[in-house]
């Protein structure tokens, strides 16, 4: 039995929306260095399991997590009429100076962030030139510097290449070998294979 | 004429200095958080709540007390609904705004049946004439504590207004976020009241940010061509006024749409040669 620290404890969970689609109580637990994945068809809950953890939905059960982690949602589409570059997007949570005052001592986080997913070439890129595949990798440096103790995946290998589902992969793993908790929603059964520690399979609403 | 020769004018273009800046920082934020609705939304619940105070008995000088009253209610409750129901925004939001509008019918009957039609007017439509010493020292202290809330908690607004998802926030901090933008948007709307009036508010707090995104290449040339806008429309606003003794409110929701409309055409223009040039 493990007695590393849990990052992610979850008790009897249902999304309110959730709960009269027939949705069952999720029991799941996740320990510090440890990555678990949440897998199951289209419409099974993972998506909105996880956005319960994140505070975005309301639920039913308890759900205990640290205080600091980083995200990945599954859905990001940024508004294409603001001058937002990707530099700036990420430092307006590296700073507290207000942005439009300029980047000070954020940049050097900032370049951090982009090396660990190689797209320190696109810093000055508006962020709605981005692609999808690009958007997903920007998601994956945002919610992995400054390395939070729990990071929330939801398909963070969506639209992505060959190289950088293997950077991603990399990443994971190298977030659990450093001590976070990882909770990964993914169709992605090879990255699943290839990087979970412990699998839990969500069956349809309403499934026996 | 020169328009600086009369205090209420000299009074009139100090309080578009002070307020047009405070209206474009928020009016980017505004756009950003795809707050423009609710903003016509407390502009129309401003009108509510001036005929609300002027019907249980304020003096029509100073009818503070039921506008920002009954603005801060109406704020408050659309951003608790927003938060719980299922129901779009816009939906919610349009609901109360047909309630309110026909609440303010009803009590205008009322209230001008003991005040002076151009009075009420002034209010819903904006006066020069009614800008006080006063309310030069209340915009510039809304100013003040505008900049200081805006100086700690601008990354968040936006962080939070680009991709909420992936910003991570200790419980209840988002609300209280939420909370604070609306109570500092009602209140800077409130104080707008006497320039633009109450019908014609929400111009000033959505056109600027609108017609800035048409021209600016950045987050920072984004927030000083919103500032600037507003500024320029505020006083091309009360010349206008001036010059042609028209209600100001209207005045200068038109000089902020005809510069919406030249930014729409420059930034249309520039993309056509950069298509071009490609």
């Amino acid at each position: 039995m493990s007695h590393a620290p849990l990052a992610l404890r979850a008790e009897g969970v249902v999304p309110i929306g959730r709960a009269a689609a027939g949705a069952r109580p999720l029991d799941l637990a996740v320990a510090a260095g440890s990555l678990h994945a949440l897998v199951g068809g289209n419409g099974t809950g993972k998506s909105s399991f996880l956005r319960a953890v994140c505070g975005e939905l309301p639920f039913r059960g308890t759900i205990e997590r640290c205080e600091q982690f980083g995200v990945v949602p599954q859905h990001f589409a940024p508004d294409p009429t603001l001058a937002l570059t990707v530099g700036e997007f990420l430092a307006l949570s590296r700073q507290r100076r207000p942005l439009l005052f300029g980047r000070g001592a954020s940049r050097a986080r900032v370049v951090r962030a982009l090396a660990l997913v190689d797209l320190a070439a696109l810093e000055e890129r508006p962020l709605a030139e981005l692609s999808g595949g690009e958007l997903r990798r920007l998601l994956l440096a945002h919610a992995c510097e400054p390395e939070p103790p729990l990071l929330l995946l939801d398909e963070p290998t969506e639209g992505l290449d060959a190289a950088a589902r293997e950077r991603c992969a990399e990443l994971l793993q190298a977030a659990r070998a450093r001590g976070a908790g990882v909770l990964l929603v993914s169709h992605d059964r090879e990255l699943v294979a290839r990087v979970a520690d412990a699998v839990t399979e969500l069956a349809p609403a309403g499934a026996a | 004429m020169n328009p600086f020769d009369f205090p209420f004018l000299q009074r009139g273009f100090a309080a578009v200095a002070l307020l047009a800046p405070l209206l474009g920082a928020l009016s980017h934020l505004v756009v950003a958080r795809r707050l423009a609705f609710l903003s016509t939304a407390l502009g129309q619940a401003a009108l509510t709540g001036l005929t609300l105070g002027l019907a249980l008995g304020e003096p029509i000088s100073a009818p503070y007390g039921g506008m920002f009253g009954f603005c801060l209610l109406a704020a408050l409750a659309m951003v608790w609904l927003k938060r719980r129901s299922a129901l779009p925004a816009d939906t919610l939001i349009g609901v109360f705004v047909a309630f309110t509008l026909g609440l303010s019918i009803c009590l205008l009957v009322a209230v001008t049946q003991r005040f002076n039609v151009h009075q009420i007017e002034a209010l819903m439509f904006g006066s020069l004439l009614t800008v006080t010493a006063g309310d030069l020292a209340l915009l510039a202290a809304l100013l003040v504590l505008a900049g200081l809330f805006l100086a700690r908690r601008w990354n968040a607004l936006l962080q939070d207004s680009v991709a909420p998802a992936t910003t991570p926030m200790a419980a209840g901090e988002r609300t209280r976020l939420d909370y604070l933008f609306v109570l500092l948007l009602t209140a800077t709307i409130v104080a707008s009241l006497k320039i633009v009036g109450a019908l014609l508010v929400e111009a000033w707090v959505v056109i600027p940010a609108a017609a800035a995104r048409q021209v600016a290449r950045s987050l920072r040339q984004q927030v000083a061509w919103s500032i600037a806008l507003a500024l320029l429309g505020g006083f091309a606003g009360l010349l206008l006024s001036t010059w042609f003794t028209v209600p100001t409110g209207g005045a200068v929701v038109l000089a902020l749409a005809v510069l919406f409309v030249v930014c729409t055409a420059l930034g249309a223009l520039r993309g056509g040669a950069q298509r071009r040039g490609r």
